[in-house]
């Protein structure tokens, strides 16, 4: 099967009025995507970044047959959004952080029961893949809540299954971790990655968290200003954009801070220090290799590259 | 003094930025005015005056109850009682300021600019259409200008009071719904008062709800004297100053059950 | 259908929602039923004034009143929860219905069923009785007939008056109030005899939007009264077939609205 996703030459050009005057309007074009292309293949998962107003909503809802492309090409599931809405419905699953899916004063069952009969899907399957679900993220005692009463983290947690019940091929996913706290991050993000794994479901996740790119997305689609500026694995984008790596080593007590050629030290705290090397001009083995060489350590880590400073530095490009 | 009158025209430009739904609003109030007036003219038709009123008389009550309707907001207002519900009202109770005062102060800044720019135009528009509408002299346009305002003032005090009931019942739709049915039956608006029999008429006059629309109304179209005129501003001032009361009542329960149960 | 079912799931879970809260359904049922019914004592105040309204008594007036209102209620019942469109549009949650494999109007409508706007249909359902049993007519089979008929195609009238109303909203913003003075104006003016109502406001407000196709002809032939104001006497039966139409129109309306609210986004 071709790749769940294609995107040809996508383009989104919106008309806005502006006030020119006191009553005068004047039409003014704001392109909000312009002419990106992208595959994303079956089982995938990637991180789709960007800036606010960068043009990742209008993506996601060019992509789930929401909105209607100016022009190019999107497949999605090889169904044609615009045109096979209520066809692809049934495929994808898709979860906006901040605008919920389930009924409002409704208990989460019903929600899930309601949604069996949208999705039309058959019972018995329904509810086992209900069970799973509810047993996997954990939300059984709040079955019969409605949902207003349910903490943000519940409330996500129901989100996830409702868009997941009808067992979708593709799951898009808008800010999902957006307001969680630590532990609720820790489980959606965990969920996710399961889920890849055992299912093999395509997933396509925006987020400007980076917590959820660390640990989910092998994948980066970095969009700024209606243009994909990065498109590529996540490790790759570290190679090519981290220059500098970090050494932090705990020294023996009593032992002097020794001078590296090959890394610089930028702090030390008792006996931790911090060295920064740039990886154009060592790897962290030949740092080790330095360092073990000129003193007895008792034990070092190593610091990526923090993504969020590479994106950021990638925006300001 | 002056923090209210500052919080009334804040209020008075954040419903300005609202322009598409003042258009449709002005639209909607014509419409609906206009079909009054014209059963009215359908009644008097028959019977040249209902109750000492004649055509005249009714259709330009018709069109003054319109804009009045916009200025007490007849058909129910609940940004106090939602903001209740949710708890956002602790950020009302924090400044140093009177809760009351400053919530009527917002509720006339609003209903100035509806009389303004809702209830003038679809006046102008039945004085267009309906021969029959006859513009208020000096005299009856200066009390209904007092009378408007005052019943701007009262139905702030009458809103604010609902919207504190509705706190303590919880659904504050059906009691907004409940107090504005009050307003369009007793202040005249779905008919004018004097279509009732005289003893049911002289009672109901003396309502709040007639204080607010359906006596203004009666300002406008000149049926009043001097005399008559004051009569209504005594009864409003009466309402008005009954209505804070129970406001501050209630408002003061509501705050201490807030402050000791946490909201 | 496929569809229907789904719609009544959904209003099953409303109405078991509603009955939850059972003390504020009845509240609001009857404060629904009261509102309504005040619309009819402002119709008897009226007649204690004067013996009749165009020529129309009361009793008449009141299967005018009866046959119109109970339409109008039944479309708000069913239909009305397509004035959420305008609110959906501005808070951003129209868009999860489109995400969902089920025709918008048909999750907006069973979304928001509410059973206590019932309360307007059974006063005014009330009323209807009451006319039918006082007005001085020649009861006839076609006659008896005619009555469930127009309430039908008086329903199918509002309904798609709604639905066009409403569907405004999917080109421009804060129409909330301009549809409402069609609805519920509709909804009002049908409650008088059309000759009351000025030439030009008549042909705007009771034939360009199709308010005199709802009970003011129908009842003509029902009560007996003579074809007037300009109307052709085979226009009496044809409600059904403008309701049809007005359904069709309407349909193309919101499909229409929905293409533009997906071309433009939001």
């Amino acid at each position: 099967m071709s790749c769940p996703v294609i995107v040809e030459n996508l383009s989104k050009l919106f008309t806005v009025a502006e006030k020119a005057g006191r009553v005068r309007r004047s039409k003014r074009e704001v392109v909000a995507v312009d002419g990106i292309s992208f595959e994303v293949g079956k089982g995938e998962i990637v991180g789709y970044l960007g800036p606010n107003g960068a043009g990742k909503s209008t993506t996601i809802k060019m992509l789930t047959g929401i909105l209607t492309p100016t022009s190019g090409r999107v497949e999605v599931l090889g169904l044609v959004p615009v045109k096979e809405r209520k066809k692809l419905a049934r495929h994808i699953g898709v979860v906006f952080g901040q605008r919920s899916q389930l009924w409002w004063d409704l208990p989460l069952s019903d929600s899930f029961e309601l949604l069996h009969h949208v999705y039309r899907t058959e019972l018995g399957r329904h509810v086992s893949r209900r069970d799973q679900l509810v047993d996997l993220l954990d939300i059984g005692p709040q079955m019969s809540t409605p949902v207003r009463q349910l903490s943000l983290g519940q409330r996500m947690r129901g989100e996830l299954i409702a868009a997941l019940l009808h067992e979708p091929e593709l799951v898009v996913l808008d800010e999902p971790t957006i307001g969680l706290d630590v532990v609720s991050k820790d489980r959606v993000r965990g969920f996710l990655h399961d889920m890849n794994n055992e299912s093999g479901t395509t997933i396509l996740l925006t987020t400007h968290d980076l917590g959820d790119v660390e640990r989910l997305c092998e994948r980066l689609l970095i969009i700024d200003e209606g243009h994909v500026i990065w498109d590529g694995a996540l490790e790759e984008f570290r190679d090519r954009h981290a220059q500098v790596r970090t050494v932090v080593v705990d020294l023996v007590p009593g032992v002097d801070i020794p001078e590296l050629s090959l890394a610089r030290l930028v702090r030390s705290d008792g006996d931790r220090c911090w060295f920064e090397f740039n990886r154009r001009q060592a790897t962290a083995a030949t740092v080790i290799g330095e360092l073990t060489s000129k003193v007895a350590i008792r034990d070092l880590s190593v610091d990526e590259a923090k993504i969020e400073d590479l994106v950021r530095a990638l925006y300001e490009e | 003094m002056r923090l209210y009158i500052e919080v009334a025209r804040k209020s008075f430009r954040r419903f300005a930025t609202y322009r598409g739904a003042v258009l449709g609003g002005v639209f909607t109030n014509t419409i609906f005015g206009m079909i009054h007036a014209y059963v009215l003219l359908g009644v008097h038709a028959e019977r040249e005056f209902v109750n000492g009123f004649d055509a005249s008389d009714a259709v330009t009550f018709v069109f003054g109850a319109q804009a009045l309707l916009m200025v007490v907001r007849a058909f129910g207002w609940d940004e106090l009682g939602q903001r209740l519900r949710t708890g956002d009202i602790a950020s009302d109770l924090q400044r140093p300021a009177d809760v009351q005062a400053w919530w009527i102060a917002q509720f006339v800044g609003m209903s100035a600019f509806y009389v303004i720019f809702r209830g003038l135009p679809p006046f102008i528009g039945g004085w267009l259409v309906f021969d029959e509408v006859s513009l208020p002299g000096p005299a009856a346009l200066f009390w209904f200008v007092v009378t408007a305002t005052l019943a701007a003032g009262l139905a702030g005090a009458y809103w604010f009071a609902v919207n504190m009931i509705a706190y303590w019942i919880i659904e504050v739709r059906g009691v907004v719904m409940a107090f504005s049915l009050m307003i369009m039956f007793f202040g005249g608006v779905i008919v004018p008062l004097w279509f009732l029999p005289d003893a049911l008429l002289d009672a109901f006059r003396l309502t709040p709800w007639a204080a607010m629309v359906q006596l203004p109304g009666e300002v406008l179209i000149g049926s009043r004297d001097v005399a008559a005129c004051l009569r209504v501003v005594g009864l409003q001032l009466f309402w008005l100053s009954a209505l804070v009361g129970a406001g501050r009542v209630l408002l003061s329960t509501a705050t201490r059950r807030l402050v000791v149960q946490g909201g | 259908m496929a569809g229907a079912r789904l719609w009544r799931h959904l209003v099953g879970a409303r109405v078991r929602s509603e009955w939850q809260y059972r003390a504020s359904f009845f509240a609001l049922f009857t404060a629904s039923l009261l509102f309504s019914l005040t619309d009819f004592v402002a119709v008897v105040l009226v007649f204690e004034q004067v013996p009749s309204i165009a020529d129309w008594s009361i009793a008449e007036v009141a299967f005018l009143y009866g046959t119109g209102v109970t339409a109008a209620a039944l479309a708000d019942a069913t239909i009305g929860a397509v004035e959420s469109v305008p609110d959906r549009i501005r808070l951003g949650t129209f868009d999860r219905l489109l995400v969902r494999p089920a025709p918008a109007l048909l999750q907006i409508v069973g979304d928001d069923f509410a059973l206590r706007r019932f309360g307007k249909v059974l006063q005014s359902a009330v009323i209807l009785g009451v006319a039918i049993a006082a007005v001085d007519v020649e009861w006839t089979v076609a006659r008896a007939a005619m009555i469930p008929l127009m309430i039908i195609s008086g329903t199918s009238l509002f309904t798609s008056i709604w639905i066009v109303s409403n569907s405004v909203a999917f080109w421009f913003t804060d129409t909330r109030e301009a549809a409402n003075s069609v609805t519920y104006g509709g909804s009002y003016l049908s409650q008088y005899p059309l000759a009351v109502y000025g030439r030009w406001f008549r042909r705007l407000f009771a034939v360009a939007v199709p308010i005199s196709f709802v009970n003011y002809l129908p009842a003509l032939f029902v009560l007996q009264r003579p074809t007037d104001l300009g109307f052709a006497p085979w226009m009496r039966f044809a409600s059904p077939l403008v309701a049809l139409l007005a359904l069709i129109v309407a349909a193309q309306v919101w499909a229409l609205g929905i293409r533009h609210y997906r071309s433009t986004g939001s």
